[in-house]
């Protein structure tokens, strides 16, 4: 493997009311500071992609904050995915316009595919990251969000019938934990799937992409550990250097 | 007619990237401007075409907007520059396997899918390389080690269209092709850091 050749490496930034935070299990939101600086900081420091998550939009049923996401992106010279407050294909089409290359989706997938189908014919399947939240119970892996009984093969159904370009897993237990992915639901669903699927939830150390990439994913994306650093969790914007990247995953 | 001075046009058809590809262009520091008429585009000595989404709705919207007449102008004035990125670059071929309606034919290749017998994610959606060939242009130059950001499920199948860069992703395929004052861009510079900058650069002071 070459320098290039390494996989996507995806810092996960969550805004709430304009302000950059991290969760545990999507909760407690810790105030980590201004999300234009991180944003500049990551694009020095080359990351591959960010993916932006407005948790405020979902929790309040807001629109998405346009001016901020024009703000963000006029500083990021590297690709970009906004999720939050999506409601319809026009609302997606705003997002890409301000520079944006992709929108995630989950809750609309959910509430409205013919939406997100519609977007994906816009603006191209590769512009739609469909997002799936799943939570562990005692004995077995349950979607987060939707009806009852919905199972993760429905589900995949869903997201392929939609037309998405790309799927996220990201499991909610392990947000925060830096445990390490989980690596049997990553596995099933890429074996699922012919679109890229990125790994979210429970990274700790650079040792757990490269199982989440073993296990199929063609990318990973992490919160907590590009930001937070020591047994205080001391603020520190960081991303792995590519050489220590290309010891992993070409070892 | 011949152009006046040094400029870049970043066509807004209705199509998607042209404020990321302004926003570059800005930091490199060369004058530019998102065009939403097609009457003026004969003053810039670069146009560039980007563009993503269905192929057959871009060239509608091009139809509609009166773009395809002044792109065929503009492709025969001397000293004229065009660029196109992404969808903006397989319009420029002659036809496309995503859509039924013609290209606009200015570089001689077709844009296919890829073969599914390779098993590979599609899109191809990552950051990888670019390798030269015999007939890279000497204006077109990255640093060693580039690399740029893909987002594409169909690829180049250059004819008589020249590849500039190739690129593997379980076969080798066409990831810069050109001819004349004609260049197109399988990935996507105005999102590759300071790689993406340098073949943006290259392309802005093509004279």
């Amino acid at each position: 493997m070459e320098l290039e050749d390494i996989p996507r490496v995806i810092p996960i930034l969550l805004i709430d009311d304009g302000k950059l935070v991290k969760t545990v299990s999507f909760s407690s939101p810790a105030y980590l500071g201004d999300p234009v600086n991180t944003v500049r900081i990551l694009n020095q420091k080359e990351a591959d992609e960010l993916l932006i998550i407005d948790i405020s939009a979902t929790r309040e049923s807001k629109p998405p904050d346009l001016g901020l996401l024009e703000r963000l992106a006029s500083e990021a010279f590297m690709p970009l995915t906004y999720g939050g407050g999506i409601r319809s294909a026009e609302d997606a089409g705003k997002i890409l316009s301000l520079g944006f290359e992709k929108v995630a989706v989950e809750s609309l997938l959910l509430l409205n595919p013919d939406e997100v189908r519609l977007a994906s014919d816009w603006f191209g399947a590769q512009a739609i990251l469909g997002v799936v939240t799943t939570t562990e119970s005692a004995s077995s892996t349950c979607l987060r969000w939707g009806d009852v009984g919905d199972t993760l093969e429905n589900r995949l159904a869903l997201l392929r019938d939609a037309g998405v370009g790309e799927v996220l897993h990201y499991d909610s237990d392990r947000d925060g934990t830096r445990e390490g992915y989980n690596l049997s639901v990553i596995r099933e669903i890429s074996s699922q799937l012919t679109v890229p699927v990125i790994a979210a939830g429970g990274a700790g150390s650079v040792d757990h992409f490269r199982e989440a990439v073993d296990a199929g994913a063609s990318a990973v994306a992490a919160g907590s550990f590009f930001s937070q650093h020591g047994k205080r969790l001391a603020t520190l914007i960081s991303y792995p250097k590519r050489e220590d990247l290309l010891s992993v995953f070409g070892g | 007619m011949a152009i006046v001075g040094k400029s870049c046009a970043i066509i807004d058809y209705g199509m998607g990237n042209f404020k990321s590809v302004s926003n570059m262009i800005r930091h490199i520091g060369f004058p530019s401007q998102i065009i939403t008429n097609p009457s003026n585009l004969d003053d810039f000595s670069h146009v560039i075409l980007p563009g993503v989404g269905s192929f057959d709705r871009a060239m509608e919207l091009l139809d509609k907007g009166g773009w395809i007449e002044a792109l065929h102008s503009y492709h025969q004035l001397r000293g004229a520059h065009l660029l196109g990125i992404c969808l903006g670059a397989q319009l420029l071929g002659r036809r496309s396997d995503e859509g039924k309606i013609d290209g606009l034919g200015f570089l001689d290749f077709e844009t296919i899918e890829l073969p599914k017998t390779l098993k590979l994610p599609v899109p191809h959606m990552r950051w990888n390389s670019v390798t030269e060939t015999e007939d890279t242009p000497g204006w077109l130059s990255v640093p060693e080690h580039s690399r740029f950001y893909f987002s594409h499920s169909y690829f180049f199948r250059p004819k008589a269209a020249k590849t500039y860069f190739f690129t593997h992703y379980g076969v080798p395929f066409s990831s810069a092709v050109g001819t004349g004052n004609v260049v197109a861009f399988q990935f996507h510079p105005e999102k590759s850091h300071r790689f993406g900058k340098a073949a943006l650069r290259s392309f802005l002071e093509w004279n």
